[in-house]
């Protein structure tokens, strides 16, 4: 923890062929967030499973790393020797805004006005890097100027059983210079801010 | 075990290999050149440029959103069994005006179009049919 007070990360060096998990790919069928009407109450909404697993079956690991290290508070279940290794880290429920609306086509919807936008302030989050043979898994921390996107779209119309919508995709995006915790141009890139 | 999985997906040695996907929740085409963190800035509804988090200089892909809808609206005119995504992006530049677009528009099209041409970029997995 004391090179993370630092901005330094901790190099944990994972070699050789056994560095095959299926743990971490098991992701949860769904996730609590913040109910997009009263920040102060929470509902569920599915992960889009089929998207994630795609990407890992194309190798393409980062994805998952930050759903695991960034929206599901916990370090993504591969083998490290980190001592703490979800110490810091925060999930979609921590999200401190909300924004619906994303003014682009969505399949169907041709404005993108039933997805949601949540805004996360992530100091820490897990990198994936292979070195090949080795894998490195590292902790590193969030540059001050970015913020981290969670995009949800709601089910029209409810499918009931207190499930929401679906967690379609996350990323990183730049943070607006006068409000570091909000993204940029965020008055124009939404419809609306619910929160 | 997902049926979209291969097993080496559960290996993490495997290496990434460049490759565009599309991704149905997202309806959104992606490629990047490498597995790293990303940054990703908005040029319009339809283009986002990703770059390298440790140095945001770094253009390593792009994305293209809302492409189901484009593309079958277009999909007769494309046809085969994958797409070209020069020949996506030329298209798409030109429905949102062409050479009439600003110029910070322009140019992330261009930059991303120089991206798909120098690694031959190709779509293979194409979205289904039917329409949600």
């Amino acid at each position: 923890m004391a090179d993370e007070r630092q901005g330094k990360s901790r190099f944990e060096l994972i070699q050789g062929d056994w560095v095959s998990s299926p743990d971490w790919l098991a992701f949860p069928q769904t996730i609590h967030i913040r109910s997009p009407e009263d920040r102060g109450t929470f509902c569920r909404v599915r992960v889009s499973l089929g998207d994630i697993l795609k990407a890992a079956g194309a190798h393409r690991r980062q994805p998952a790393y930050e759903f695991w290290s960034i929206l599901n508070r916990s370090a993504p279940p591969v083998p490290h020797q980190e001592s703490d290794p979800d110490a810091g880290l925060i999930g979609i429920s921590d999200a401190h805004a909300c924004f619906q609306g994303i003014k682009r086509p969505i399949a169907a919807d041709n404005d993108g006005a039933a997805v949601l936008a949540y805004v996360l302030k992530p100091t820490f989050f897990y990198v994936y890097e292979l070195r090949s043979p080795i894998v490195l898994t590292l902790k590193e921390p969030v540059p001050n100027d970015l913020v981290f996107m969670a995009y949800v779209r709601l089910d029209e119309p409810s499918l009931g059983s207190g499930v929401r919508g679906v967690l379609t995709h996350w990323q990183f995006v730049e943070a607006d210079p006068a409000d570091l915790r909000l993204p940029v141009n965020f008055r124009n890139r939404y419809t609306k801010r619910l929160w | 075990m997902h049926d979209q999985l291969t097993p080496s997906a559960c290996n993490l040695s495997t290496p990434y290999k460049p490759t565009a996907l599309y991704y149905e929740s997202a309806d959104s085409l992606e490629y990047t050149r490498q597995d790293i963190p990303a940054v990703y800035r908005r040029v319009d509804g339809i283009l986002t440029l990703v770059f390298s988090m440790r140095d945001r200089d770094d253009l390593i892909g792009f994305q293209i959103k809302g492409f189901k809808n484009f593309y079958l609206k277009d999909r007769e005119q494309f046809g085969g069994d994958f797409l070209s995504l020069v020949g996506v992006l030329e298209r798409i530049f030109t429905e949102q005006g062409g050479q009439l677009v600003d110029e910070y528009r322009r140019e992330a099209y261009d930059r991303a179009r120089k991206i798909a041409l120098e690694d031959s970029v190709e779509l293979h997995d194409l979205p289904k049919i039917a329409v949600q």
